[in-house]
């Protein structure tokens, strides 16, 4: 525990080094258009990207979420935890270079559906990448709000409004160009202290033979599956709800397509592959968090266990915790602003509003968008605290997972993959999944399934009504007609020589 | 049951991962920089040549080595 004055130094010291840096990035990239808002212009490299990327998936949650898998599992509660976060960077990549075959420099990957598949479509999947990314911004807020004010004794309300208010100033400024840089210079100071204070709490604890010693005395008959990374019996419970949910969220969140859309194109499956690798080997080193917390202390809920082992630490110990959990918290929290950001200026003003909006006006609501919404995440945050579970937040965040990659999949690889399938699959499998996770018995044909079932009847049905539909009532798609200039994109979606594609619609 | 040697092993093996991973973007950011500013007037890159993806592929291949080794050397 740390003083409520220190808590509020740590916090106006990240508020104004963050603000600071957004105003600097602000003035250097020129940020005066929506191009540079939204993708960074499309020219960011692979190392600030990779970072960005990186540690956009590290989430605060992690810090407390790790060690609960160890606490519930033992060492294989770190790949349990790991391997489906990190997932969604290898299977993004068909994805990603098949979009930038087509878009070389989009702007939001959702307008791609409007190009494609028509109004209707689009609707659909506005609908369920605002509520996905508003949830991505409300689980950071929920655990970081929770930690920071529990560990500091500030009111968990106002730890909300301050990070809410701070992240909102500076996504305003510089949009994804904010994000980014801030984003680099947290993923420096979390993974440095990672490196630091992790090694410093397993010698606080007596050192690794110590550690091995006092969880194989502690642990008792519990022992050898608890030291065992092959120990699979809470794997229905722990790896495959997140497997097939968070483990395809990356592939429709709006925050790594930013990513993807503002790397360099020659260099898109290196950062997805090196920043996919790399948050593995955070979310690993926190898990040493979890070990050391078996060790010495064999009593306390798997939960709580992070709490209890900082407690081996000094108060100054604590207080660089607490910049790690800021730093994580913020790149992910700004990430989703900027996300929403995007989506209403582009895909819901610029496609349904106001079809002729100048790029000036694009980028006002752009920025409206960043405090807008930075209010209603709050809102959300402060209702979530006391009416939702951590695990339940997850959990709904992977419906939308569920229900939009089948179908996004065949779309783009499939040329007779029609409107009425891809609506069909995406509403229908929501709704499903909706209605399973959030029912009971007291609802009529509702009937108890485990998560990762409900997850996996999301997928299914997604991709089977999308696929079945489509060939009861198949499209004959022209990729070319909606290929951007300067892309390689013949009719059927195949590659040409020469760079076919035909200039379309608007900014793209 | 993992023994007290691969525990060790693997404690040090996570420390010099992520400490590799932190060197090499560090590495790619300090000779790149924020931007590539020639994309501005030259416009966006050709999408990478398909051995370069392929070599993207070969790293997540080795890491699902490392992984399954892991997993069950550890075991």
């Amino acid at each position: 525990m740390v003083g409520q004055g220190a808590g509020v130094t740590l916090i106006a010291f990240w508020a104004v080094t963050m603000i600071g840096l957004a105003y600097y990035i602000y003035r250097r990239q020129n940020v005066t258009d929506t191009k540079e808002f939204i993708t960074a212009g499309g020219r960011a490299q692979v190392g600030l990207t990779t970072a960005s990327f990186a540690v956009t998936w590290m989430w605060a949650g992690d810090v407390l979420g790790v060690p609960e898998y160890v606490g519930i599992t033992g060492i294989a509660g770190i790949w349990m935890y790991a391997a489906p976060a990190v997932l969604s960077s290898l299977i993004v990549i068909p994805f990603a270079l098949r979009m930038r075959r087509l878009f070389p420099q989009g702007l939001t990957y959702s307008e791609y559906f409007i190009e494609r598949f028509g109004k209707r479509a689009h609707l659909a999947v506005i609908a369920v990448l605002l509520y996905t990314m508003v949830l991505g911004g409300v689980i950071q807020l929920y655990v970081g709000g929770a930690v920071i004010g529990g560990l500091t004794g500030i009111s968990t309300t106002v730890v909300i409004a301050a990070l809410m208010g701070v992240v909102g100033i500076y996504i305003l400024l510089g949009g994804l160009w904010s994000s980014m840089t801030t984003d680099f210079v947290q993923f420096l100071s979390a993974i440095a202290i990672t490196l630091v204070f992790v090694p410093f709490l397993v010698f606080e604890a007596g050192g690794p033979g110590a550690i091995y010693d006092s969880m194989t005395t502690n642990l008792g008959s519990q022992a050898p599956a608890f030291l065992s990374m092959a120990n699979v019996s809470a794997i229905e419970d722990l790896f495959l709800p997140y497997a097939l949910g968070l483990g395809v969220w990356g592939v429709v969140s709006l925050a790594t397509w930013q990513r993807v859309f503002a790397v360099r194109r020659d260099k898109t499956s290196r950062f997805l592959t090196v920043g996919g690798i790399g948050v593995f080997t955070t979310i690993s080193m926190y898990g040493v968090i979890g070990v050391v917390g078996l060790a010495a202390f064999p009593e306390v809920a798997p939960g709580n266990i992070t709490i209890e082992t900082l407690g081996l630490l000094p108060e100054w110990a604590t207080v660089v915790f607490l910049l790690v959990v800021l730093m994580v918290l913020g790149s992910s929290t700004d990430s989703y602003l900027t996300a929403i950001a995007s989506l209403t200026a582009r895909d819901i003003y610029f496609r349904h509003i106001d079809t002729e909006a100048s790029d000036a006006a694009q980028l006002r609501v752009a920025r409206g968008a960043s405090i807008g919404f930075a209010v209603v995440i709050f809102a959300a945050t402060v209702w979530a605290l006391s009416n939702l579970g951590f695990v339940r937040l997850l959990l709904i965040g992977g419906i939308g997972a569920s229900g939009l990659v089948g179908p996004f999949a065949l779309s783009l690889f499939w040329r007779r993959t029609s409107s009425a399938g891809f609506v069909t699959g995406v509403v229908v499998s929501q709704l499903l999944t909706g209605f399973l996770l959030l029912g009971n018995a007291g609802f009529p044909l509702w009937i108890e399934l485990q998560l990762w079932e409900i997850m996996a009847v999301g997928h299914l049905v997604s991709s089977s009504l999308a696929f079945g539909v489509s060939l009861v009532s198949p499209d004959d798609f022209r990729f070319e007609t909606i290929a951007q200039g300067g892309s390689e994109i013949a009719a059927d979606g195949g590659e040409t020589d020469t760079g076919a594609g035909t200039e379309t619609g608007g900014e793209r | 049951m993992i023994g007290e040697t691969g525990f060790r092993v693997l404690l040090i093996g996570f420390w010099l991962a992520e400490f590799a991973f932190a060197a090499l973007v560090t590495y790619w950011f300090v000779g790149e920089g924020f931007s590539d500013d020639e994309d501005v007037e030259s416009g966006p890159k050709p999408l990478e040549s398909s051995g370069y993806t392929l070599r993207s592929l070969a790293m997540w291949g080795g890491f699902f080595v490392v992984l399954l080794a892991m997993i069950t050397l550890g075991a």
